[in-house]
């Protein structure tokens, strides 16, 4: 996958989480292709895009990172990652970050993307699959545990 | 969310549902979905962007998805949901919501509506949100078991 696609997103979801919650995020490697299904570190965000290509953007995280980013921004400790309120939060920040991430692309790549509805899951044993569409995952770490971010582009992002 | 942009999305799984040769397809409740649980094993995520934004979820149990998978694979035994399952359970819900968009469009205020890449999703004991607005769940009986829809649209 072409750097310039993928190359956004991390930035934005580094930027809004530490923007948002303080939370630094810090890369574990290389953006690597995902061959697997993902299996959930907890709880799961996605956010799905369409313009001149289509793609998804995936944050999964350890419930504790969860919850520290929903402290950080509601200021109050919400430790049950079903409560619908910690959820909502978790949704709302991948619609920020995703938001951020298509508007950089937009601006430079002229996709016209436009963002559907965040989604967020969590449960036992979660695994996440986006059939026959290529993505690619980075591996990070935080303070307050692992985080994943997989951006997903249909034909790799080719139009 | 107004009825009108319920339908189409009804209307579509027993349209499609039948295509597979699937006889009964009966719509139980409309309710708001408070409770964030699911109490199947497997959903399939679709998005929406244009006119009508949001999520459409469909949720079944495993058993429920193999009965319909094998039904679109002309008959084969599926015996896990392996990477061909799931592309055809993806496969599946791009039907359902392509038809539902191809209906949607007879409503006036909608002139254009264009579906994300669906996402495959499953566990034990899944809690979801997939709008930041009101989610509503319909239950379909059908011969292959229960489908549970989720609407969930900004609007």
């Amino acid at each position: 996958m072409d750097d310039r696609l993928r190359k956004p997103f991390m930035e934005s979801t580094k930027d809004m989480i530490m923007q948002m919650a303080s939370v630094e995020i810090n890369e574990q490697g290389e953006f690597l292709d995902q061959t697997e299904d993902i299996s959930s570190y907890g709880v799961a965000t996605l956010v799905t895009f369409v313009g001149k290509v289509k793609g998804r953007l995936l944050l999964d995280m350890e419930p504790e990172v969860a919850s520290e980013i929903v402290k950080q921004v509601l200021g109050e400790e919400l430790n049950d990652s079903k409560d619908a309120t910690f959820m909502g939060m978790i949704a709302e920040l991948n619609n920020i970050v995703g938001g951020d991430a298509i508007t950089r692309l937009n601006n430079d790549m002229s996709f016209g993307l436009r963002l559907a509805s965040p989604a967020v899951f969590t449960g036992k044993n979660v695994i996440i699959s986006i059939p026959k569409i290529q993505s690619s995952t980075m591996e990070c770490q935080t303070k307050f545990g692992k985080m994943r971010i997989n951006i997903a582009f249909e034909r790799g992002g080719e139009n | 969310m107004d009825v009108k942009y319920i339908t189409p999305f009804l209307d579509s799984v027993k349209n499609i549902m039948e295509q597979f040769g699937f006889e009964k397809v009966e719509r139980g409740s409309i309710r708001k979905k408070d409770n964030m649980n699911v109490d199947m094993d497997t959903i399939s995520i679709v998005g929406l962007v244009g006119d009508v934004k949001g999520n459409v979820s469909y949720a079944f149990s495993e058993e429920t998805a193999k009965t319909i998978i094998s039904k679109m694979m002309m008959g084969m035994p599926v015996e896990e949901l392996d990477e061909m399952a799931r592309s055809a359970m993806s496969e599946f819900a791009n039907m359902i919501t392509g038809t539902a968009i191809a209906n949607l469009s007879g409503i006036e205020e909608v002139n254009e509506v264009t579906p994300t890449p669906p996402s495959i999703i499953y566990g034990k004991e899944i809690y979801m949100i997939i709008t930041p607005m009101e989610t509503l769940a319909i239950d379909l009986e059908t011969d292959a078991g229960k489908i549970e829809v989720n609407i969930g649209l900004e609007m």
